[in-house]
């Protein structure tokens, strides 16, 4: 059951407290079941403190999503035996996303969401920002790869030939 | 001060040498996993870029809709994808006969496949590895297969086929056999209680038999039934000697009733024995 007026307090990881309604936590697996947990009364609108490991910025852009993704079916259509895709952004979050690319720390904001959505068990929002990470490795080479994620090649001689020749056919 | 403590840690980690990059190894292995399910193949492959991306690389199950294996792939490769990656279609295209050929036929069984097909196969490897205890295999990896007949394929490699497509014994529900040679056909029909002489079956088991047949008179095919399985023989098999040949389970009774339709089927006497 939800209690759309219902809202919920967070403390983030630098003591910021923000209140938010029940209609956007739904989405968080994490607050839902810490909700469940203190088992609230069905009248009561309480102002229940969750604590959140993580920071305020990061907050407030999962919030601007879960503000946007509020309708959002529940619980989320999880994909099994499908192949996975990562061409299918809506248009709003790759609007969204794009913002951080004119920000000399994109990157981090990037992770910072990702991992904040995975905390917190958003699982629309950790899909779509581990979409845009695989957008940014796709059909890219092996040395571009390397240096967009900063990655040495720890590999032995043997290891790297044994990896050429299976990737013999996929390696541009 | 652990508040404190994390958040520093945090900085070294996603601050470092340098601002412009994603620090995918200080992402736990799980969420790695959720990343590479959503890289294509190739880009999957060429994304192990040192040991833990390739480790995990390795680790993880994904699918695949759509998959055709060439002889120019190497053995190692197609080793690698069969340990993973589940299936949709998988298409084989392979000729001639040498070691990497023979190797990455063999591996075909290792795969987790919906529909296996051999698009293009040489008739010497065929020959050569597709005897009955590789086609016995085959219906462990796959849910349909279509290949080509050949002739080390016996009725009682048909036979074993039949009883694990029947007993839902294993993955198999439909084999597809183009151009069957009408000898290992009859031999197997025989084998399950079923003769066909001068346009008659005869059998003494529960079966129904239906033909679609032309305004001309003449046979195009047959469909016997045995419950929900299906044994369908091209009319070619009876009139030149070789022709199409499947065995079907079906799924539903609305597909068994469709096989069955009487608009384009008729339903043909079976003689007792």
């Amino acid at each position: 059951r939800i209690y759309p007026l219902m809202r919920v307090t967070l403390t983030t990881s630098d003591g910021a407290s923000v209140t938010v309604s029940r209609q956007l936590t739904k989405h968080s697996g994490f607050i839902e079941k810490a909700i469940t947990d203190m088992a609230v009364d069905d009248n009561a609108v309480p102002l229940s403190a969750v604590a959140v490991d993580v920071d305020d910025a990061t907050l407030k852009l999962v919030i601007e999503w879960l503000t946007e993704h509020r309708d959002d079916a529940l619980p989320y259509p999880e994909k099994t035996d499908e192949e996975r895709r990562a061409d299918d952004i809506p248009a709003w979050d790759q609007a969204f996303v794009q913002k951080w690319d004119t920000k000399e720390d994109q990157q981090q904001t990037l992770y910072a969401v990702i991992t904040a959505a995975d905390k917190l068990d958003i699982k629309g929002l950790l899909d779509m920002t581990c979409k845009t990470l695989a957008n940014k490795i796709n059909g890219k080479t092996v040395e571009e790869m390397r240096e967009i994620l900063q990655l040495e090649c720890d590999f032995t001689e043997e290891e790297l030939a044994e990896i050429r020749k299976e990737n013999a056919w996929c390696e541009n | 001060l652990s508040k404190l403590s994390s958040s520093v840690g945090m900085d070294r980690e996603i601050g470092g040498r340098n601002r412009g990059y994603f620090n995918i190894l200080g992402l736990p292995t799980e969420l790695i996993k959720h990343i590479f399910s959503f890289l294509d193949m190739k880009d999957r492959l060429r994304a192990r870029v040192n040991k833990r991306l390739d480790g995990i690389e390795l680790d993880s199950k994904y699918h695949v809709d759509y998959l055709k294996i060439h002889h120019h792939h190497s053995p190692d490769f197609v080793r690698r994808i069969a340990q993973n990656a589940s299936i949709g279609s998988l298409y084989i295209y392979l000729s001639g006969l040498n070691e990497s050929n023979r190797e990455i036929f063999n591996l075909i069984k290792e795969f987790d496949i919906d529909k296996l097909e051999f698009a293009r196969i040489g008739y010497e490897i065929l020959k050569e590895m597709m005897v009955d205890s590789f086609l016995s295999d085959l219906t462990r990896s796959c849910k349909s297969m279509h290949m080509w007949a050949c002739r080390s394929v016996t009725s009682d490699g048909l036979y074993q086929v039949y009883k694990t497509i029947k007993d839902r014994s294993a993955k198999l529900r439909i084999l597809f056999v183009n151009d069957i040679i009408d000898e290992p056909a009859f031999a197997f029909l025989k084998h399950i209680g079923i003769t066909f002489r001068d346009g008659t079956f005869y059998s003494n088991r529960n079966i129904e038999v239906y033909q679609r047949i032309m305004d001309n008179g003449s046979v195009v095919f047959t469909r016997i039934f045995e419950g929900y399985l299906e044994i369908f023989l091209d009319h070619f098999v009876f009139m030149y000697g070789w022709g199409n040949f499947k065995l079907i389970l079906h799924e539903t009774r609305e597909s068994l009733e469709e096989a069955k339709n009487p608009e384009y089927f008729d339903r043909v006497e079976v003689s007792p024995e």
